[in-house]
């Protein structure tokens, strides 16, 4: 088999970049090893486009918000995106001093509707939040989408324009000929092409190292619980500073309660753990305590990747020809999607990034390491 | 009652089944945890009136369980501790059981597990399915024999299976109108399976005493007809049966209609196989029930070692074989557990095996003969809700299918059916067929959904009380 372009992992990355290849007229085949595109952690997580606190990542995640506001109209399918705001407060002093100097560098970057919330703000907005409260601070343009179905949107949009999605196909290697990479090798046979993508998260070690660069990424666990339906007063996702969890509301009326993920404790299983989700529930009243009566329907989890600082790995990897990568976006993923995908269809087909890369070249580990 | 207390044999379930595997294996000097979330030991079939009722209980001397307070009292057993009002929600690192118990969450520490959990009434999808008035034959049952409250006044019984006859009767002597029942079986291509009842003349004239009670208030009997739709404003007013043809479809043309105030819906049952496989059991694909059952060799063991099922979430057996196989299965944990040596194991199972082949043979009888229909599983129109917790009706699960989903998974998260409040308890077996009809595949060879906790839903603030450390740093 022959193609332009083969991309390896049919996440929101792989899928996204799919698609805007092939609306570049390239010919793309995504092969993803699972039974459907977006079952790891593109269809688990919590769905935050959420630009307030990143950090390097700050410009994509400006851009990646411009395009999700036409993406549902130009993938012609509901992605449940919406505008919510994000709301991050703060529960002691030290904690304000953070919020000010992320809205600095907001600030600093242009995303200027970014501004503090007194406690009275914080609560007039998210009702019954708790008293603990010393400051917030919101951004109105950050929301939430539904990531179940988002990926497979972009996997049908991408089809349409000619893209071929295998799915149930592992790859298992790289087709080479001294540093150009020309293919992949599955475990159903050979694929040929001028270009391969490795977009496999983070499993995508071993296909990077394979040809000389490494891009540390260590498996984390995320876990998130999903209550029932009900009227509630989350109106937009909260986070809180130094809390390590999150409350996302959902279209359907479900809200998300978000444990942030630990690197590497549990490998890359996707378990649930009982000690984890009861302090955590016990600690989420503190901050909601309406949320008592709300009942727990479901957990589930997720992979988190985790880089030695916190940044994915996006672009050319260098010593190679024809060969990509985008992987290890932590927590950023969801959000930065659709412009890591435009990024790369444009990097493959010869164009700059109008985004400086710099801070995510692949190979700034390898170096180190020598 | 704290966490992590060690429990050599932890049975879930005190229907039939459990509580004769509690009672076997403590018997044979284990001690026993018996857990079970309701206030009363029983399960479905020998259910008791919760003690605020004392009007005496008509119902249930007629149904004649004498076998019941006998059953209840092996549970008196000194090696047997009994958690009512206790259910369990997950589990954890591999042998952890999450319990529920009125208002906390704790971790009990298993070792050996008997799993006998039951099985729910069957959902069957049909226009009209979703009316008010519209209910299934366990929760009649258990409404008439548990809260003294009939379902209605003008009743009519579509189903498939034995159980029919026992619930007509019940309803009739009770007072309330059947209007018909309508038997979606074909006995005419089951009589082949009439020599299981050899051996089982209780059986037949339990059977006929039903029948005779039917002919007495003359209550249509429609064999090899099933209900196609029911309509009302407020509340089901009319249901519609009609006769099938050789696969279980529907004929054109055959249709009745009946007036009617309530329809009792008894298409057999599916087993409560969810806490077998957050355990991590394999599961089979049973024929006859066309749904998924845990597997389990004859020791009642499933693939996982040291966890045992029993009764009804195995296939449905009835009462009978839900206590020869508990017995199996506790003999089994007691042998595992070290209680009983090698000689005394093989000489108690020997007849506990003999046993249970023997109620097993007009077991499987009936189960064959009341196979579950391929036909009755197409009678929902474009409109009809398949999954009533996220509203999804059958033509979004054919658009999800259109768009590409290939599985029960991929349906789930296009459409959201099964992530409500059941978790897809009872809409998985009605997507199913759908799912293998539209992608050309085996419904055998497709995977219910994923078992992930909580089982039952559980409001926060009773989540919270699981945690060790309440502080937020
Ligand atoms: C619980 C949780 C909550 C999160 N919340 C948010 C949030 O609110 N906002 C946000 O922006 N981000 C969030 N994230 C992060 C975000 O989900 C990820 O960063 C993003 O989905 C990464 O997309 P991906 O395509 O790189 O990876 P993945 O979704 O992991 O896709 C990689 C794909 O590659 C496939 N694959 C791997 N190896 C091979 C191989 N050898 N052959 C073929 N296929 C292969 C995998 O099966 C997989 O489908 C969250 C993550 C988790 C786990
Ligand atoms: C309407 C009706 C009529 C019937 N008529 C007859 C008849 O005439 N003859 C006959 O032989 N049989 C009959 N049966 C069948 C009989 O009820 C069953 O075969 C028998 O009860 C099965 O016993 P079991 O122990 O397997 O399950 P059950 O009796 O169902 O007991 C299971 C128990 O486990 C509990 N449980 C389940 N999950 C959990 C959990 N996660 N945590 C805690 N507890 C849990 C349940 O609440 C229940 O108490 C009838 C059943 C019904 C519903």
């Amino acid at each position: 088999m022959k193609t332009d372009v083969v991309i390896v992992g049919g996440g929101l990355i792989g899928c996204a970049t799919a698609y805007y290849l092939a609306k570049k007229k390239s010919n793309v085949i995504v092969i993803e090893k699972d039974a459907g595109v977006g079952l790891q952690a593109s269809g688990r997580n919590a769905g935050m486009v959420r630009q307030q606190a990143r950090k390097a990542a700050l410009p994509l995640a400006m851009a990646s918000v411009r395009l999700w506001a036409a993406l549902a109209q130009e993938l012609e399918n509901d992605l449940g995106y919406t505008r919510t705001g994000y709301l991050k407060i703060a529960l002691d002093e030290a904690g304000v001093a953070v919020l000010e100097n992320e809205m600095a560098w907001e600030h600093a970057h242009g995303l200027t509707e970014v501004r503090m919330l007194s406690p009275d703000e914080c609560r007039d907005k998210i009702i019954g939040l708790t008293d603990r409260v010393v400051a917030g601070k919101f951004c109105p343009t950050d929301g939430i989408a539904n990531p179940m179905l988002v990926t497979p949107a972009y996997a049908r949009a991408a089809q349409r324009l000619g893209a071929e999605i295998k799915t149930r196909t592992t790859v298992t290697g790289l087709l080479r000929q001294g540093s150009a990479v020309r293919g992949v090798t599955t475990e159903q046979g050979e694929i040929e092409a001028e270009v391969v993508v490795n977009a496999a998260g983070p499993w995508a070690c071993h296909l990077n190292e394979s040809i000389g660069c490494a891009t540390p990424i260590t498996p984390g666990l995320s876990q998130l619980m999903f209550t029932e339906r009900r009227a509630h007063n989350l109106v937009c996702p909260v986070g809180v500073l130094g809390f390590g969890g999150y409350f996302v509301p959902t279209h359907a009326g479900n809200m998300v309660l978000g444990i942030s993920g630990v690197p590497n404790k549990y490998g890359y299983s996707t378990r649930v753990e009982y000690s984890d989700i009861t302090a955590k529930a016990a600690q989420m009243l503190e901050i909601l305590p309406w949320l008592s009566q709300v009942s727990v329907i479901r957990t589930m989890s997720g992979i988190t990747e985790y880089t030695p600082d916190g940044e994915p790995y996006i672009g050319a990897v260098p010593g190679t020809r024809g060969f990509f990568t985008a992987v290890g976006f932590h927590g950023q993923g969801f959000c930065l999607g659709p412009i890591v995908g435009k990024i790369l269809a444009d990097l493959i087909t010869g164009k700059e990034s109008s985004i400086s890369l710099a801070t995510f070249k692949p190979d700034r580990f390898a170096r180190v390491q020598g | 009652m704290n966490d992590l207390t060690l429990a050599p044999l932890t049975v879930v379930g005190a229907g039939p089944a459990g509580i004769m595997a509690a009672y076997t294996a403590a018997e044979a000097g284990v001690d026993v945890t018996v857990i079970d979330e309701n206030p009363l030991p029983g399960g479905q079939y020998l259910r008791q009136s919760p003690p605020e009722f004392t009007i005496p209980d008509v119902v249930a001397a007629h149904s004649g369980h004498p076998e019941a307070a006998a059953l209840y009292r092996k549970l008196e057993h000194p090696r047997i501790r009994t958690m009512h009002n206790t259910s369990v929600w997950g589990v954890f690192d591999g042998r952890m059981l999450a319990l529920a118990e009125r208002d906390r969450v704790y971790l009990h520490k298993a070792n050996r597990v008997v799993i006998a959990t039951g099985a729910y009434d069957r959902p069957l999808a049909f226009p009209g399915w979703t009316l008010p008035g519209i209910l299934g034959a366990g929760a009649v049952m258990r409404m008439v024999k548990t809260q003294w409250v009939l379902p209605g006044k003008r009743v009519l019984l579509a189903g498939l299976g034995p159980l029919q006859l026992p619930l007509a009767d019940l309803l009739l002597e009770s007072g309330v109108e059947v209007v018909c029942v309508a038997e979606a079986a074909n006995l005419f291509l089951g009589w082949r399976h009439l020599s299981g009842f050899w051996g089982h003349g209780d059986r037949i004239w339990e059977a006929y005493t039903y029948i005779k009670t039917l002919v007495q208030h003359r209550v249509p009997v429609f064999h090899n007809h099933a209900i196609v739709s029911a309509s009302g404003k407020e509340q089901v007013e009319t249901a519609t049966i009609a006769r099938l043809d050789g696969s279980g479809q529907p004929i054109a043309g055959t249709e009745r209609q009946f007036e009617v105030d309530t329809v009792c819906l008894g298409y057999g049952f599916l087993p409560s196989i969810q806490l077998a496989m957050a355990f991590g059991c394999e599961p089979r694909f049973d024929e006859n029930l066309s749904w998924f059952v845990p597997r389990h060799n004859d020791h009642m063991e499933t693939t996982e070692p040291g966890i045992f099922v029993a009764g009804d979430v195995t296939d449905f057996g009835g009462a009978k074989v839900a206590l020869a196989e508990g017995r199996v299965a506790g003999l089994a944990a007691a042998h595992q557990l070290g209680a009983l040596d090698d000689a005394t194991f093989n000489r108690l199972v020997a007849p506990a095996l003999a046993e249970l082949r023997h109620m097993n043979r007009v077991a499987l009888a009936l189960q064959r003969i009341y196979r579950f229909r391929r036909g009755l599983a197409f009678l929902a129109s474009d409109d009809t809700i398949l999954c009533r917790c996220e509203d999804v009706t059958l033509a979004k699960v054919k658009q999800a299918l259109a768009d590409g989903a290939i599985d029960l998974h991929q349906v789930k998260l296009g459409t959201r059916a099964g992530m409500g409040y059941c978790q897809g308890r009872c809409c998985s077996a009605l997507i199913a067929p759908i799912v293998a009809k539209e992608t050309k595949q085996s419904i055998s060879t497709l995977h219910p959904f994923t078992v992930r906790p909580p089982i039952q839903p559980i409001p926060l603030q009773m989540l919270a009380t699981g945690a060790v450390s309440m502080a937020v740093e």
